[in-house]
């Protein structure tokens, strides 16, 4: 079975994906050392999660200039039952992500797993971004200069072996 | 959700699934799925070999297609899909300028 990438997007931009998707060149690659049962590991979704605590996802200056998104972070912890969450995220609907955050930050599926022993051990604190990053002239540089390392650095810091990504 | 697109930028290991957006790892409450999904996320973390790895799931979604559809999208259109909507013309702008 292959997974179809169209399947829920609306049509009006299939063009856009079918045809002259921009393609990176290279790769990108890092074996994984360790035993997974010794491994900790850290979750990173782009639903525009956030603790109401936190400062939300900059949704003004998207909607006045639409082709821009937020690039910062947040980070979010590990114990579910710390902070109550919220989304800003123009794109998806949040409803469904309220109702069960795992659906996109698989918090308890990963204690699962560490309760069982497959896995070593969870980082304290899990990174959530806004997806809708637009193209505005300086939307890759910030990810490549300022997000990307800063994200990376928060993950070493807490020793983490891997991340999983969950694109919203 | 969109392998092939996670391929075009170089991710190093991809599990797909044909779920809606917003829901990576399943329905709300299906532990089951979640679990299942991570856990092969997990598995192909560790035990890829070579850049470029996939996996896809051969999970159906619980929902009629047209159903998901509308349940993933939010309450209003954004302000991309909107100006879309209004000028197509912006989504070309945005094959140029990426390339």
């Amino acid at each position: 079975m292959r997974v179809n990438d169209l399947r829920y997007l609306p049509r009006m931009m299939h063009s856009f994906y079918e045809a002259d998707y921009p393609v990176e060149r290279g790769q990108v690659w890092a074996a994984f050392e360790k035993r997974v049962s010794e491994a900790r590991l850290a979750l990173l979704s782009s639903a525009g999660l956030h603790l109401h605590s936190q400062q939300p996802f900059d949704l003004e200056g998207e909607r006045r200039e639409p082709t821009w998104g937020d690039s910062s972070y947040r980070m979010l912890p590990n114990d579910p039952d710390t902070g109550e969450l919220a989304v800003a995220h123009l794109h998806v609907n949040p409803e469904p992500l309220l109702a069960d955050p795992n659906i996109t930050l698989p918090r308890g599926p990963l204690a699962e797993l560490i309760d069982r022993g497959w896995v070593g051990g969870a980082v304290d604190q899990h990174v959530s971004v806004m997806g809708y990053q637009g193209w505005h002239d300086d939307a890759l540089d910030r990810w490549r200069d300022v997000t990307g390392p800063a994200i990376a650095t928060e993950l070493q810091t807490q020793g983490a072996d891997g991340l999983i990504l969950a694109p919203a | 959700m969109m392998p092939s697109v996670a391929a075009t930028q170089l991710a190093p290991r991809m599990v797909g699934v044909e779920f809606p957006f917003g829901h990576t790892f399943g329905m709300p409450g299906d532990r089951r799925t979640q679990l299942r999904v991570l856990a092969t996320a997990v598995t192909v973390l560790a035990g890829a070999t070579e850049f470029g790895t996939r996996i896809d799931l051969d999970l159906e979604w619980p929902q009629p297609r047209g159903e998901a559809y509308r349940a993933w999208h939010p309450p209003t259109a954004s302000p991309m899909v909107s100006e879309m909507l209004e000028h197509p013309w912006r989504l070309n702008g945005r094959q140029r300028s990426v390339q």
